[in-house]
């Protein structure tokens, strides 16, 4: 008899083609397709043919020479993640420049007014001004202009520049003073105002403006009036160069916006807990009231709003009221998120603290008697359901050589992590945790300020590489590869990641080793804080150190990086992890499919 | 022939009529003025690849920069192909700014910077 198992994910639809006998199963090929539509409904249909197409051509044989066709019952999970800030940072009248152009000239402190350099001429002798450079002016006349007035007797103490002009300026100059360059949104520099300009000697970073009683010095500010202007300071900490203009209004805030709080209902009663306080705060309080029965945020509030949100989606995606959704499980994750800043006036990014939740929902059973009526129309081949998610995916992760009962699984999806053991004598228990490879995405485009979803996906996937000359790049781990033919000049010097297809650069300059430690942290804070916390539902008295083997499953046990964490940080419990081997062939995919079809 | 301590890292400009390219080469000398990086010219025969591609092979940082009479402005690198030159600019360009970014990308080249595009 000719069986295939088939098994419907939140992403991919796996399939299992064996011949199954009296007391033999031989398998014979495997296919795996996206999955069309959401989990569990008819739309499923085009994947499902799709995967097992792929199968049957691999074993070349005919869809009509299948008997009988095994889908598994879809664990009715489903997960969803949103993201609020919790501080906000805004400049007010302009009062600050903070980036770092790539040559600002000149180097040293200047204060002065702030002065159009077409006013220069009307300026009197003695008085210390800051000349405003814009893009119509050409860096020869600038130079001229400013020797000029300064010949004249003005004291040009600094010069702020709208073009990548800085350094042609400065070396024009007769009386060298620092310039800062690349400054976009010249037109909102307030004139006439108090203002210094410092650039910093090559290789380090500017002193005074960094320090507020350097900034209380230069504008002989009273201590009230210093402690309001620490946020600009702190701001520019670690730039080479910066602009302070003091304008009567001018502020830097740092606004804490009130996130609100979130109340879990838990089988250990009820807590609230305020998201102000973090996320180890809020997964501290749901650990002391687990299970998780459901969870409601302050309505009106950032929680609320992304509570709301979550609830909304699943309802529509599971055709429930919003009212019965019930949030069974959730991460909150810690994150600094990059945003541009209101009123800034150089494109100049802060990293404002970030909340990241993901909420995961038990909804009624999905319709799956739909799915296989619909298969067995389209398809003429008899369609059994057969058996719970958990318990096939045991069967099948026992094919990875070298595993015995009892035995859990860690099913590393896009979704959720779940988790399933398998004790000595058959008993079986299962969890799913919100969180997984969607979340991941996520919180890294936040940190790192990508919205392009393919991009954080290959992000995700791939290791990195810095193009170093026309023939070589450096790898992650600091060996040099080189190469025969030149490489493309469009991304010498970038940052890459390599892809089995090709070397994608990185858009803007962001540093290698930046991209590398906020993918790994961010793979840490979702999937190993998931991993041990599914494993302590599922272990034998609650303990980690009461299992042996653990099996990684699922299309994130792919990953380069996340079985080697997991496994890594199970090892201090003393439990063997790593990534199955289905059939002792397929790799940590098809664990399901395999189990659908050894199932009876 | 200079002594070893007589040549310096530069990057090299050769071009084959000097009264034909002073608004080009004076955009190109911005860019590499702007980003810090020295550089020396020498009036030599020959066509545009050739000319960029010996004022690489001379320059001790292996970057050379070719300027034919017409205009045409090409990028080179010791180690790339003749034929295929990091950056060109062709004569009749749209914007003299765009000799600018070639100069501001041979000093790039030179510094391990990105490269600018327009």
């Amino acid at each position: 008899m000719l069986v295939a198992g088939v098994d419907i994910g939140n992403n991919t639809i796996e399939v299992a083609l064996a011949k199954v006998e009296e007391n033999s199963t031989v398998f014979i090929s495997s296919g795996i397709a996206a999955t069309t539509g959401v989990k569990g409904t008819p739309s499923n249909i085009t994947g499902i043919r799709m995967a097992l197409e792929d199968a049957l051509r691999k074993a070349s044989i005919d869809m009509r020479s299948l008997d009988l066709i095994r889908l598994n019952e879809a664990t009715p999970v489903i997960s969803d993640m949103a993201m609020e800030t919790i501080t906000e940072t805004i400049i007010t009248e302009s009062t600050m420049i903070g980036h770092n152009p790539s040559t600002p000239g000149g180097r040293g402190l200047g204060v002065g007014k702030t002065t159009l350099i077409f006013h220069l001429d009307k300026v009197k002798s003695g008085e210390k001004v800051i000349a405003i450079v814009p893009r119509n002016v050409d860096f020869e006349d600038a130079a001229i202009i400013i020797n000029k007035a300064v010949s004249s007797g003005v004291r040009v103490e600094g010069a702020v520049v709208q073009k990548d002009d800085g350094v042609l300026i400065s070396n024009r100059l007769k009386k060298k003073i620092p310039i800062v360059d690349e400054v976009a949104y010249i037109d909102k520099v307030p004139i006439g105002m108090p203002a210094a300009v410092e650039v910093a000697e090559q290789g380090y970073t500017i002193k005074t403006l960094s320090n507020p009683y350097g900034i209380a010095t230069v504008f002989e500010l009273s201590p009230e009036e210093t402690k309001n202007i620490v946020p600009v300071a702190r701001a520019l900490i670690g730039n080479r160069s910066a602009v302070v203009i003091r304008t009567p209004a001018g502020d830097v805030q740092e606004r804490r916006i009130p996130a609100g709080s979130m109340v879990l209902y838990g089988e250990k009663g009820r807590t609230s807990v305020d998201l102000d306080e973090g996320a180890k705060e809020v997964m501290e309080e749901l650990q002391r009231i687990y299970p998780l029965q459901d969870a409601q945020g302050t309505s009106g509030t950032n929680v609320g709003g992304l509570l709301a949100k979550i609830r909304s989606t699943m309802a529509e995606l599971t055709g429930q009221k919003p009212e019965a959704i019930k949030i069974q499980d959730i991460l909150a994750v810690d994150t600094l998120v990059q945003q541009k800043v209101k009123g800034g006036l150089a494109n100049e990014f802060f990293a404002e603290d970030a909340v990241g939740l993901a909420a995961m929902v038990k909804s009624s059973r999905l319709p799956m008697e739909k799915v296989a009526k619909k298969v067995k129309e389209e398809l003429s081949v008899p369609v059994h359901i057969a058996g719970v998610e958990a318990n096939m995916a045991i069967n099948g992760a026992l094919t990875t050589p070298g595993t015995a009962k009892p035995l859990a699984v860690l099913d590393l999806g896009g979704g959720s992590v779940d988790a399933a053991f398998l004790t000595d004598d058959g008993k079986i228990k299962t969890v799913h945790m919100a969180g997984a490879g969607d979340m991941v995405n996520m919180l890294m485009g936040a940190e790192l300020g990508i919205t392009d979803k393919m991009l954080l996906e290959d992000i995700k996937c791939n290791p990195l590489a810095k193009v170093e000359s026309l023939f070589s790049i450096r790898l992650e781990d600091h060996t040099v590869k080189f190469f025969d033919s030149p490489l493309d000049p469009k991304i010498y010097a970038r940052v890459i990641l390599l892809k089995d297809d090709g070397m994608i650069p990185l858009p803007g300059d962001m540093k290698l080793e930046r991209i590398r430690t906020v993918r790994r942290e961010t793979k840490e804070k979702v999937f190993v804080t998931n991993a041990l916390r599914a494993l302590e539902q599922v272990a034998p008295a609650g303990n980690i150190r009461l299992l042996d083997f653990v099996v990684l499953l699922g299309g994130s046990a792919l990953d380069f990086e996340i079985p080697e964490m997991i496994s890594d940080a199970l090892a201090n419990y003393g439990v063997v992890a790593g990534r199955g081997n289905i059939r002792g062939k397929e790799g940590p995919r098809n664990a399901v499919a395999t189990g659908l079809v050894l199932s009876e | 022939m200079r002594s070893y301590d007589q040549i310096r890292p530069t990057i090299f400009i050769y071009y084959d009529d000097y009264h034909m390219i002073q608004i080009p080469i004076k955009k190109v000398k911005e860019g590499l003025e702007e980003e810090g990086v020295p550089w020396e010219e020498k009036q030599i025969k020959g066509n545009a690849q050739y000319l960029a591609k010996q004022a690489a092979q001379d320059s001790r940082l292996g970057i050379g920069i070719g300027l034919l009479s017409d205009g045409t402005c090409l990028l080179q690198h010791r180690r790339m192909p003749m034929g295929n030159p990091i950056m060109k600019v062709l004569a009749g360009a749209d914007t003299m700014e765009n000799y600018r970014v070639l100069g501001s990308n041979a000093a790039r080249l030179a510094k391990n910077m990105p490269l600018k595009w327009f």
